[in-house]
């Protein structure tokens, strides 16, 4: 047999120099694909940073990418893609081993909290950066999520989304339904009108739900935010969260959820062919209708439409940061980069163009951009929407403990739906499990903020 | 080789450092295991252990706490839950995977069948498939809507499964038929391998005494296979516990509607990259393996007599 | 009635008894045959499914995967699949990166726990229960506790971030492994022969090599196939150490298929990168299928 032959012969040689030969062999080729060539000094020699994000902010970035380099040609950019949950995965073990964390990283807002209070990221109001100077020029909830106990400003904000439900015309249309925003704005500005046109929509024979899930009800108004008071205790058992959770057990016993959650394989392939006419979203699910939600061959073109959320418009869904971690040594040229990007009309109203990423800076909304209508969406004026949108959400209280508590409430939440359970009891019993759990965090982060006092 | 040096009290020193240089040779070939060892496998575990007796989220300093992750462990409604789910998946799936392996190495070996290499293959391909690729695969299997194994059932007229929704009832079967899937040709044939070695002398007098198929199952292969049941058993329960693959790509770190797919390994991962708690995590991690420590000594004890028969 | 038959040699078809038994119990064994091959093509069938499964997948796009009714015939969309697949990851390189990894960190691993348990077998030192009880120890606690200091050591302290030796050399202490070779030179390399070697003048620390190591092959084989497979198929690891595409070993390359910038959860393109990624292995194992069994049978007899 082969492998006989080979270990005779192995035998002869001695695996000692077989071994040998291997790690030689293991050493040229660990030697020869390198790291990107990296040269720190400042002046003349290029310096190449690397960006951590993932999709679609490659195709944003590629928006504003020429104008900048051609602003700042010593500076390169080498942008890595991967899926959202693994850059925080390997971004929280890079600060933690203090070595191997990018130059800039991409931070979603549900990830914010555990680098907020952590540390291991420049605060960004101090030298040279002094991001203070454009504080007021960025929505204020922004700004507090970023900012640690402690008063350091961790990460620059980048989009916010002001939510609203997209809902497909046509498919409208086909219910009996009229189609425009303003008559559908009108038929769902409560949430039981909500629940009315959803029915009329839903016809599980043809395989078409109005909603993906009814937990959606109650996330519209309670995404990363509004969980604690301004002391820091959990709130989620009040009468509007009740109330919510009980509109959603309505819809889920109406039957108008077609029970799949957001993101998962199931849920793309039923957006894509029709299983599902309305679904709530930030600004920025429209940049992913236009590119890749919407199935090959399809043209999805003035099929959709946009509406505010029922009865309290001013909602927020999402939004991203860019960070810079503290090991970096190449912390000004990414700090240009930032800039360029998020502190500038310029670059944010072009990425906003190319992939609907709502800017935090308030002075890119005074283009006329955001006038225009917009083909995809039927000629709707969609951005004035979303300004209009953002104008109306109201100041909300962040912690650091968001994110846990977020998983906690919205598992109580379906567990409601599911079980079908007594609302107010459902609630109290997920702030009695939010108060457990965040316990520690919150010592934490309440002993940063008697510090700073 | 002599047994080794029995220690005589006032010379022990001198004759250990003797005994020690006599076997140089031994700790030469010891030696480069022990180092990688030393600080790929024994560091990163004392150094959890150290953890777990700390609050760290990987960038702040760290702080000593004593016991008190350990002591929020016990309140931990969601460590509790974790636990138990993981025991239930765990035995669950390893009845039908031990008697189910037992049973099928039995028939496979026996002279009633052909084609034993065929089988041998095919009941093996699983173990040999990555983790990720699996749960893919039958994440499209499980699917509510477009799924397999819902089409089957409403086509014979039994409604369709709502794997991850409802109260999550579903979810715990759907990771351990994933599970048995993957280990079931595993243990079958580790079984296999150790009846084939079984003497054949011990059927042939089994025959002449008259007994049947199942005497003979019960009385002459089940007791010889007791050291590798033990083996498989020891084997099972860490990888029980310590069950985190299939449950990550099927249901996501919270486990699922309920959390009922939350394993323990899961929980560890969730406290450790989604919330920075290091030093909780740590502590989860000794716990469980405070429970496979404890049942694997209890396996050893009951199944572990040695066996004298004939 | 028949007994079952046992042959010790593995690998070897076995041979046919049938008892004396009266004329009217012959049926007996002949339903009991079909029950036994029904039961066991079940067995086989299920067991192979999911892998037929994901090749046909692996050849429909994802608006066909996710239809109902189902598609049970492969599609047309392999070529696309792969097309598509290749815009996103250089899959080439990362199945050489997956090779190159996987077979070195093998050879190491299965050099240094066969000679390592070529010791605790052999010789009886000092310290030498202590040692293996410390390493049984470690086979109880999960990989994971250990995972922040372990990347610790390996980022910062090594600085083996991006490098292929950090997915080598890192595991190729395995403590299951030295546990089975142990178990193997134990129960199949007599004492007798070592001390012949001895005797004839060969060296000490040559023994191994010459004398006991060609006779491992069915343990190189079977634990070899165990320790490439669990290479190959690692994901957190290489996640947290490598940071460049072109350095992604094949699970972690992979994964990036589930976030398509352009298609974003690409069903049809995952699919068959993971059945490429996976053809490997089956071919492998498919080949050295018989060895595999002989390491087994020895290794694991009084485990």
């Amino acid at each position: 047999m082969l492998h006989r032959s080979l270990f005779s012969t192995a035998g002869r040689l001695g695996l000692f120099k077989l071994l040998a030969l291997l790690v030689i062999l293991a050493s040229l080729a660990a030697c020869a694909p390198a790291a990107a060539p990296s040269s720190g000094a400042a002046g003349s020699e290029p310096t190449t940073i690397t960006v951590w994000g993932w999709p679609a902010a490659d195709v944003a970035f590629e928006s504003f990418t020429a104008d900048f380099e051609a602003k700042y040609p010593d500076i390169k950019l080498d942008v890595q893609m991967m899926p959202t949950a693994d850059e925080h995965t390997k971004l929280l073990a890079a600060l933690a081993a203090g070595t191997g964390a990018p130059d800039v990283a991409m931070i979603e807002i549900n990830n914010i909290d555990k680098f907020v209070a952590k540390g291991g990221l420049v605060n960004l109001l101090d030298e040279p950066f002094n991001a203070g100077v454009y504080e007021k020029d960025m929505v204020p909830y922004k700004w507090a999520q970023a900012t640690t106990p402690d008063g350091r400003l961790v990460a620059f904000p980048w989009d916010i989304g002001p939510s609203t439900f997209f809902y497909r015309r046509d498919l409208l249309e086909q219910a009996g339904l009229p189609s425009d925003p303003e008559s559908v704005t009108k038929l769902m500005s409560t949430w039981p009108g909500f629940i009315d046109v959803a029915t009329k929509l839903t016809d599980p024979a043809k395989q078409r739900w109005a909603i993906n899930a009814a937990s959606d009800i109650v996330y519209s108004n309670y995404g990363h935010r509004n969980f604690f008071d301004a002391d820091w205790n959990c709130v989620v058992n009040n009468e509007r969260a009740v109330q919510l959770l009980t509109y959603a057990q309505q819809a889920r016993a109406a039957g108008i959820d077609a029970k799949v959650a957001t993101w998962g394989p199931e849920w793309q392939t039923m957006l894509g062919n029709d299983s599902i006419a309305i679904q709530l979203g930030g600004a920025w699910f429209g940049g992913f209708l236009k590119g890749w939600l919407k199935p090959e061959g399809v043209d999805w073109t003035g099929k959709w439409g946009v509406v505010e959320v029922p009865e309290d418009p001013g909602q927020n869904w999402g939004g991203s940061f860019m960070a810079i971690p503290e090991q970096s040594e190449k912390k000004d040229a990414a700090w240009k980069f930032i800039e360029y990007a998020l502190a500038n009309k310029d670059a944010q109203n072009k990425m906003f163009a190319a992939v609907d990423y709502f800017p935090a800076y308030i002075p890119a909304f005074d283009d006329p951009l955001y006038k225009e209508a917009d083909p995809f969406f039927g000629g709707q004026e969609t951005r004035a929407l979303w300004v209009d949108i953002a104008n109306k959400i109201k100041p909300f209280i962040t912690t650091p403990m968001d994110a846990q508590a977020e998983q906690i409430f919205m598992s109580w939440v379906n567990k409601a739906l599911d079980e079908n359970l007594d609302p107010q009891q459902a609630m109290n019993d997920a702030c009695v499990e939010i108060d457990q759990q965040t316990a520690g965090d919150k010592a934490e982060a309440l002993k940063l903020r008697e510090q700073s006092k | 080789m002599t047994q080794l040096a029995t220690a005589v009290p006032r010379r022990r020193s001198v004759s250990l450092w003797r005994e020690m240089r006599r076997n140089w040779v031994a700790y030469a070939y010891i030696a480069p295991f022990f180092i990688l060892f030393a600080i790929f496998g024994a560091f990163p575990i004392l150094f959890s252990l150290y953890l777990s007796f700390q609050q760290w989220n990987g960038i702040s300093p760290i702080q000593f706490v004593g016991l008190e992750n350990y002591a929020r462990l016990l309140a931990d409604r969601l460590f509790w839950l974790s636990l138990w789910n993981t025991v239930f998946i765990g035995v669950i799936a390893h009845i039908p995977i031990l008697f189910g392996a037992l049973v099928l190495a039995f028939i496979v070996n026996s002279s009633l069948i052909r084609w034993k290499q065929f089988y041998r293959a095919a009941y093996f391909l699983p173990v040999v498939t990555a983790p990720v690729a699996v749960a893919l695969v039958f994440g499209t299997l499980y699917g509510v809507r477009f799924g397999l194994i819902n089409w089957v059932l409403t086509t014979v007229g039994l409604p369709a499964i709502d794997w991850w929704g409802g109260t999550g009832q579903w979810i715990k079967p759907a990771i351990i038929i994933l599970f048995i899937w993957r280990w079931l040709g595993w243990n079958m044939i580790i079984y296999l391998a150790g009846i084939q070695g079984i003497n054949p002398e011990l059927y042939e007098v089994a025959a002449i005494d008259g007994a049947s198929l199942r005497q003979v199952f019960f009385h002459i292969t089940l007791p010889l296979l007791r050291p590798i049941i033990l083996f498989t058993l020891v084997l099972s329960t860490v990888g029980a516990m310590t069950i985190f693959d299939e449950p990550y790509m099927l249901v996501g770190v919270t486990g699922g509607a309920n959390n009922a797919g939350l394993t323990t390994a899961l929980y560890l991962y969730n406290n450790a990259f989604q919330f920075a708690h290091f030093g909780y995590a740590s502590a989860i991690a000794y716990v469980v393996s405070a429970i496979i420590v404890l049942v694997s000594v209890f396996n050893i004890r009951v199944f572990g007599r040695s066996q004298t028969e004939a | 009635m028949t007994i079952p038959d046992n042959s010790i040699r593995a690998g070897a078809a076995s041979t046919q008894t049938t008892s004396a038994a009266p004329v009217h119990r012959r049926w007996l064994p002949m339903v009991q045959r079909a029950l036994f091959n029904a039961l066991l093509l079940l067995g086989a069938f299920l067991s192979a499914f999911p892998f037929y499964w994901m090749f046909v997948l692996a050849t429909q796009s994802t608006q066909q995967i996710y239809s109902w009714p189902p598609h049970f015939l492969p599609g047309n969309s392999l070529i696309t699949n792969y097309q598509n697949m290749l815009t996103v990851i250089p899959f080439w390189r990362n199945f050489f990166n997956s090779v190159f990894v996987a077979t070195t960190h093998t050879v190491l691993a299965l050099l240094f726990c066969s000679m390592g348990g070529y010791a605790f077998a052999m010789y009886r030192f000092p310290g030498r229960n202590w040692l293996f009880a410390v390493l049984l120890a470690t086979l109880m606690i999960p990989w994971m506790a250990g995972i922040v200091p372990w990347f610790i050591l390996i980022s910062k302290w090594l600085h083996w971030i991006n490098r292929y030796e950090a997915l080598i050399i890192p595991g190729a202490a395995s403590a299951f492994g030295i546990f089975w070779m142990r178990q193997y030179i134990q129960e199949s390399i007599p004492v007798e022969l070592i001390d012949a070697a001895r005797i004839d003048g060969c060296p000490e620390y040559t023994i191994f090599f010459r004398v006991v190591a060609p006779l491992l092959l069915p343990a190189f084989a079977a634990l070899g196939i165990l320790i490439f497979v669990g290479n190959w198929n690692a994901f957190l690891g290489p996640l947290l150490v490598i940071q460049e595409k072109i350095m992604y070993t094949l699970p972690v390359a992979l994964s990036l298929l589930r976030q398509d910038p352009k298609r974003g959860f690409d069903a049809g393109v995952l699919m068959f990168g993971t059945s490429l990624a996976t053809l490997p292995m089956l071919i492998v194992f498919l080949l050295a299928t018989r060895q595999f069994m002989a390491g087994l049978t020895i290794g694991a007899i009084k485990g």
